[in-house]
């Protein structure tokens, strides 16, 4: 048996949006430990992972680890549904070919339940080793998703290069070059304002813009956003889910073509 | 003209245009390759290939074959047939211009018919075999020197004084998949133009890209080619065997011009659906909906765009 309870059902709401641009379908992994979700995207160039602890739920229990593979559409059908300030809690049995989301009111006057059917999805698991990262920027996540969303008018693809300076990011192509620099800053009182870059050695990497703009879908789960580069490693960009646990993209570097 | 656009390919033959002057009104016009009238010198008898007809591997109607002299070679005679043609020929006029034309054939082709019909369950002395009451010729194909290679299609049992043989199917396609494989690489040598959709300026260069898509034409037309030997079943299975898919097939179909091809074409796609229903019945394990075959979206398509370039993620990390 396997239930569990967000008392702030927009909070899931925003974790299917961010990933339901990227990925059609995933299987949700459930343990004792939470919920975690691993999946490429069709291309196989960048990596979804999502990892809800158990102890950020109201109410959790796994009996027995289960994977549940689901059609994200349809899911975000389901959560279609749902009011803002519902209350959602999903139910399954062991060996289930279905899932129920049941969501309630607030003032527990509207009850009402989905049963969705469940897939089989063969998706292997990919080991992600710990990296030592060169460079790991944090920076408020509309100013990155704005950044993205400029610079994406200009190029396909991006550089991130970062320095002691600061953080560059740029695109070229036909129309033009965009060029936008942060330098680190340091808000006291809103924390979540600030830019801090801790480098070890500079670094600049080029990323489809597609992608990136992809992962800013992530934005309204988080204030901030931790980007982590390091040469011949994929981008890690990360968004926390407050209470709850995190959710990264991982994105391959594009190889560099300008020699050629 | 004609011989010009016939998709065959042929070592050139010696022109030796046989005219018999004594008798105009019973003559033709024969394209006939020099060794059929080459005799050996143990040879003592009468020195003419002899013109006889045989049942048709492909169809099972009669058609016109050629036995060298001495039996051990085999060509099939094609007619070239244009309406307003006649021949001069010497100082005569001949109204009939039809051109027969002759080309060697392998005689395993013509006894793979009788194999199949009469020795898939037992063993068959091939003398016996290839005795066929409509055709009495058959039997003269013993002696063609290309049957010694009939082991590549059957199994010998028995003595090797008793010279039985029977039908083996794999060792067939395997046989067959050789020679569609081998006018597939003659196709392709003399650069003769065959995707089937449209025509192709001489000076259209195909982009390397598409050069695998051209190997599964160039076998994809020489199947039909082999196809006009086979019966139409078996030339099925050989498309299953080569791993053509079926259903792009319309261009042999084209080629073969005959109706029932179309609906056994159609047999094996529906005992397929019926397999693969009743597999899902018995899969017990979580018959629900079955993940649909990845269809890209446009949104799909634009993000392997995107991705070209990238390496993939997944070789970055270790797959546990």
């Amino acid at each position: 048996m396997f239930e569990a309870r967000l008392v702030n059902s927009s909070t899931f709401r925003k974790v299917l949006d961010a990933i339901k641009d990227l990925l059609n379908e995933a299987s949700f992994d459930c343990s004792e430990n939470g919920i975690q979700l691993q999946a490429m995207d069709s291309s196989h160039v960048s990596l979804v992972s999502l990892n809800l602890k158990s102890d950020g739920f109201d109410k959790f229990r796994c009996d027995r680890n289960l994977t549940m593979g689901m059609n994200l559409t349809s899911l975000g059908k389901v959560f279609k549904c749902s009011g803002a300030d519902d209350t959602v809690t999903m139910k399954a049995q062991d060996y289930a070919d279905t899932v129920t989301f049941m969501f309630e009111s607030k003032k527990q006057d509207k009850i009402s339940d989905y049963e969705m059917k469940l897939m089989n999805l063969d998706q292997e698991h990919l080991g992600i080793p710990d990296t030592e990262f060169s460079c790991i920027i944090k920076m408020p996540s509309i100013e990155f998703a704005r950044i993205i969303r400029d610079l994406s008018q200009f190029g396909e693809s991006i550089v991130i290069s970062c320095t002691k300076e600061g953080v560059k990011f740029s695109a070229q192509g036909d129309i033009g070059t965009g060029n936008v620099k942060l330098a680190q800053t340091h808000n006291f009182d809103k924390e979540e304002e600030s830019v801090t870059i801790d480098l070890q050695e500079p670094v600049a990497l080029t990323f489809a813009c597609q992608y990136l703009n992809s992962f800013t879908k992530a934005t309204p789960l988080s204030n901030q956003v931790k980007l982590s580069m390091c040469e011949n490693v994929p981008l890690v960009v990360e968004y926390q889910i407050p209470e709850l646990g995190h959710l990264r993209f991982y994105l391959a570097p594009k190889i560099e073509e300008d020699e050629n | 003209m004609k011989v010009a656009k016939m998709p065959r390919v042929k070592a050139s033959p010696k022109k030796c245009i046989k005219s018999n002057l004594q008798q105009p009104a019973s003559s033709w016009v024969f394209l006939l390759k020099g060794e059929a009238l080459e005799l050996s010198e143990q040879y003592t008898g009468s020195g003419t290939p002899d013109i006889v007809t045989l049942r048709h591997p492909n169809t099972g109607e009669s058609a016109v074959f050629l036995f060298s002299p001495v039996n051990n070679s085999v060509q099939e005679v094609l007619t070239l047939n244009e309406a307003k043609r006649s021949w001069f020929i010497d100082e005569s006029v001949k109204s009939d211009g039809k051109l027969q034309l002759s080309t060697p054939i392998d005689p395993i082709f013509l006894v793979l018919p009788y194999l199949r019909k009469y020795c898939t369950a037992y063993a068959q002395p091939l003398d016996q075999l290839l005795r066929d009451d409509e055709f009495p010729e058959t039997e003269r194909l013993l002696k063609s020197s290309g049957l010694s290679y009939l082991t590549m299609i059957a199994d010998r049992k028995g003595d090797d004084e008793l010279n039985a043989f029977k039908y083996n199917e794999e060792k067939t396609l395997n046989w067959l998949k050789k020679k569609t494989e081998r006018v597939a690489d003659i196709l392709k040598q003399k650069n003769i133009h065959v995707t089937g959709s449209g025509a192709v300026s001489s000076n259209f260069v195909k982009p390397a890209k598409s050069e695998s898509n051209d190997q599964d034409a160039h076998l994809r037309y020489a199947h039909g080619i082999v196809s006009e030997y086979l019966m139409d079943d078996l030339s099925l299975k050989l498309l299953k065997f080569l791993e053509l898919p079926e259903e792009t097939s319309q261009l042999n179909l084209k080629r073969k011009s005959s109706s029932s091809t179309g609906q056994d074409a159609k047999k094996p796609k529906l005992e397929d659906e019926n397999r693969s229903s009743t597999s899902n019945v018995l899969d017990l394990s979580k018959p629900e909906t079955k993940p649909k075959p990845p269809t890209l979206t446009t949104k799909d398509k634009a993000r392997a765009k995107a991705a070209s370039g990238s390496k993939s993620i997944s070789s970055f990390f270790k797959k546990s």
